[in-house]
């Protein structure tokens, strides 16, 4: 395996232009090469974010934090699109993005069309990734569950800020997928994981005697001294009433048994637990099944179908967001655990480095960090990291107000103006 | 018969890791006949389920009972079909070690057939695990490269040398043999090239098509290679493979910490007889670490669903009830197959479990509610034999309360039943 060192680009950060700039996010306007004062005086592009948060966010407990990861690899490139890019289309034959498949953004970058609409809300993070990456689903999945340089072992990242804000051993924390997400593991318990093809029981469960008599024999066998792997057990099902009595507490408008099988209504039940004031800070959901993001085959098409279902998600959890009055205190925040190769291949693209991640909620909206850089490429013809995922989790622990150093190794700092924090 | 008879606590630790029982009966049959460990092991390899292509007779909705035949025909809806049918072997009394194994690789050359597309294919690869569950791993490894389902899975269907797809090369050094820090980029770029060419055509049969694949010979590993046999050959000549596949053994089927050197001294053997799955297995389940490793491993949802419906006693496989468990054959929630261990010891998993055996019905025990014996009965077919006070007090008290309440005996049979697969000493394999 080749051992690089750390793959941060040399150029700088862009500077984020506070107070003097204008604000240039403007739909329809990104061609337009004179909006801005700032491009006429130097060779940097105009600022691109705004000068103040979208939303003003609500008081650090009330914040919750929804992740959608994407599984398998998100391509940066057809997320956030360098326009009038030669280089762009000799790297990308097949799979540039141009036309119709764009919608403007900022200055020189569009997004993918799926956010249509979406983009003069969105803060979109450029340049993340590891900083000595891995082309491994397995080994960079471990870093970005983890938070840490290294190998994944105990709690992830998620599971820490729970830990952290759970002190009493409360949930704080929901995984919702086929198996529970380890960037949800926790030292002390405090998230659960609910299973997609989970039903959750209508508003009035039966309460038969023998129901409660088995809950007592569960109780019981539970507080027997643990040994070996029953350990665990032992502490999962001493647990069952906490889970059933969260559970119950999150309302279920239909009364019916509903189930978290689809990614709209995982995303609905995301919003509900929330609002239910119980305590949930943190929902982890994965807007895919595992790898769908992993095109090394057919990217165009797959990767249109996949992200569009991705961005359809977003919309329709801005919306119940919006409906359920929580726009001031949900920052939903995505991960996907590397991009793809800056040169197509045969129509496919193989595993990459550095990506885009996409915020929505009380954010500064426009684009943060530094594009991708298409021509500074390492020895795998991958692109340069230029954003630790340190620091993007920096920000997201300081959006909960949670000490980053508390849960994050290194010192890694949250990026100003990017959050409301 | 050699060596000393089996005690039922180590016949039900053998069976347990072996098979994806006991199912009822077997630890007494095995005790009765006073098999001894090396016997039992040498019954459970030598124990194999014919394959045949059909699956029995299945209820479709469009087409009502009908027999499905998978060798000929590709049909989406005979997934569901396909996968109850594998389910049901694995909970069948006549399943063994090799069922066990098929069921091992399966999660080592994991293919998910919601990218695979076709029940034929994922039919075709299962035949494949079948024929070389513990045969010879230069084959298996050869057969499952050039695999039809396992070619779309990881896009190396319509790879071509000149461009060649990267997917595949580089996971079946990362994930199948070699292991992360074994191999280079360079590696993975170069096999790509050499595993280049193979097509799955519309008949859904393989084929290379050597215009796409590498004419000359590229540096591997440390050899030289162009097609799949080259490829194979460097793979097995890397001391890290036979390390690996051990390795994975060991997580599978002992569990606890590795010790070192006898993983070395196993991995030895396995390379000197030209990586052969049987001796190997055969010197695994024999070895003091196995033997030793009672509790040390977590039934895996699929282990624990079909001991639960023996013990039970029920008919019929229920897929909606395994997928609500989060383990299905041929969807694996990542390319490195499914997780062991305390993963699966979640308090959701555990609500899960409890909702499934409550729904069970018609029970083999229904009729048993009524019996004063209830407890052990269950105990036994659930081949408990090493039950704690804590479990034996809590199921007692469960059984005298519904006995005091009424409790209809289907119901108290079921509720009895569910506090049995919920207990630790059952979770645990």
């Amino acid at each position: 395996m080749t051992s690089q060192g750390p793959r941060f680009t040399r150029r700088g950060m862009l500077k984020v232009l506070g107070g003097s700039a204008a604000f240039a996010v403007l739909p329809g306007c990104t061609n337009d090469k004179g909006s801005s004062p700032q491009s006429s005086a130097k060779t940097k592009p105009a600022p691109l974010v705004a000068n103040s948060p979208l939303i003003k966010p609500a008081s650090v407990d009330q914040r919750a934090l929804i992740v959608i990861e994407l599984p398998g690899g998100n391509d940066g490139l057809s997320t956030l699109i360098p326009l009038e890019s030669g280089r762009y289309h000799d790297l990308r034959p097949t799979t540039a993005l141009s036309g119709d498949d764009v919608v403007p953004f900022v200055d020189g970058y569009g997004l993918n069309a799926a956010l249509k609409g979406l983009g003069p809300e969105l803060a979109v993070v450029s340049g993340v990734g590891a900083s000595s990456p891995t082309l491994s689903h397995f080994e960079m999945l471990s870093r970005w569950w983890s938070g840490n340089p290294g190998s994944a072992t105990g709690p992830g990242f998620l599971g820490r800020l729970c830990d952290r804000l759970s002190p009493d051993g409360q949930f704080a924390g929901i995984s919702i997928g086929t198996i529970p997400t380890p960037a949800l593991t926790t030292t002390k318990g405090t998230s659960i994981g609910l299973p997609t093809a989970m039903r959750l029981r209508g508003s009035d469960p039966t309460d038969l005697a023998h129901d409660r008599m088995l809950r007592k024999a569960l109780d019981a066998m539970a507080a027997a001294p643990p040994q070996g792997p029953g350990a665990t057990n032992h502490r999962a099902l001493s647990q069952l009433d906490g889970v059933d009595q969260m559970l119950a507490a999150v309302p279920n408008p239909t009364g019916q048994s509903e189930e978290l099988a689809t990614f709209k209504e995982q995303l609905d039940f995301a919003v509900r637990a929330i609002q239910a004031g119980v305590g949930i800070r943190i929902v982890h959901l994965n807007c895919a099944t595992a790898a769908a993001f992993d095109t090394h085959e057919g990217h165009r098409e797959r990767h249109a179908e996949v992200f569009g279902g991705f961005a359809d998600g977003l919309r329709h959890l801005r919306q119940q967001v919006a409906a359920a009055g929580l726009e001031d205190r949900v920052l939903v925040a995505t991960t996907s655990e590397f991009g793809r190769r800056a040169k197509e291949n045969n129509g496919g693209l193989d595993h990459g480095t550095a990506s885009v991640a996409i915020l929505s909620g009380p954010v500064y909206p426009g684009l943060h960090g530094e594009p991708l850089s298409l021509n500074e490429l390492d020895q795998d013809g991958n692109l340069l990291t230029s954003l630790d995922l340190a620091r993007y989790y920096a920000t997201l622990a300081a959006w909960l107000g949670v000490e980053p150093k508390s849960v994050l190794k290194g010192g890694a700092t949250p990026l100003d103006r990017l959050v409301a924090i | 018969m050699t060596g000393t008879p089996l005690t039922p606590l180590e016949a039900a630790h053998l069976l347990r890791r072996s098979t994806f029982g006991p199912f009822p009966g077997m630890v007494q049959d095995v005790v009765s006949r006073g098999l001894s460990h090396e016997d039992l092991v040498d019954e459970l390899l030598a124990k194999v389920l014919p394959f045949t292509p059909n699956l029995g007779k299945a209820d479709l909705p469009d087409d009502g009972a009908i027999d499905i035949d998978l060798e000929d025909t590709d049909d989406m809806r005979y997934y569901r079909v396909f996968k109850r049918w594998w389910v049901r072997r694995m909970a069948s009394d006549d399943a063994g070690l090799h069922e066990k194994m098929m069921w091992f690789w399966h999660g080592v050359f994991t293919t998910s057939h919601l990218k695979v597309d076709s029940s034929n294919l994922c039919w075709r690869q299962l035949r494949t695990l079948h024929k070389l569950a513990l045969g010879d791993f230069g084959t298996l490894l050869h057969d499952m490269t050039v695999d039809g389902a396992m070619l779309r899975f990881l896009d190396g269907d319509g790879s071509v040398a000149q461009a060649p797809n990267e997917n595949y090369g580089r996971e079946v050094m990362e994930l199948f043999t070699l292991g992360l820090g074994h191999y280079t980029q360079k590696d993975v770029e170069a096999g790509s090239k050499a595993l280049a060419g193979w097509k799955v055509i519309d008949d859904l049969t393989v084929h290379f098509q050597p215009q796409n694949g590498l004419r000359k010979d590229v540096p591997y590993l440390t050899k030289k290679v162009r097609d799949v046999n080259g490829v194979v050959d460097a793979i097995l000549a890397q001391k890290a493979c036979a390390e690996h596949v051990v390795g994975r053994i060991w997580e599978f089927f002992v569990g606890g910490d590795r010790d070192a050197s006898t993983v070395e001294s196993w991995a030895e053997s396995f390379r000197n007889s030209g990586y052969q799955i049987k001796p190997l297995v055969r010197t695994v389940f024999l070895s003091e670490e196995f033997r030793a490793s009672t509790n040390q491993l977590v039934r895996t949802p699929i282990e624990w669903y079909c001991a639960t419906v023996r013990a039970a006693g029920v008919e019929g496989i229920w897929l909606p009830a395994i997928e609500s468990l989060g383990q299905v054959p041929y969807e694996p929630p990542n390319v490195s197959g499914w997780p062991g261990g305390r993963v699966w010891l979640t308090t959701t998993q555990q609500r899960s479990r409890a909702e499934l055996a409550m729904e069970l019905t018609d029970l083999e025990v229904d009729a048993l509610g009524d019996n004063p014996d209830l407890v052990e009965i269950l105990l036994d077919r659930a081949s408990i034999h090493n039950v704690s006070d804590a479990t034996r007090a809590a199921l007692t008290q469960l059984d005298q309360g519904l006995t005091a309440s009424a409790t209809a005996p289907e119901i108290k049979a079921r509720t009895l039943l569910t506090a049995v697969v919920l207990c630790p000493e059952f979770a645990s394999a």
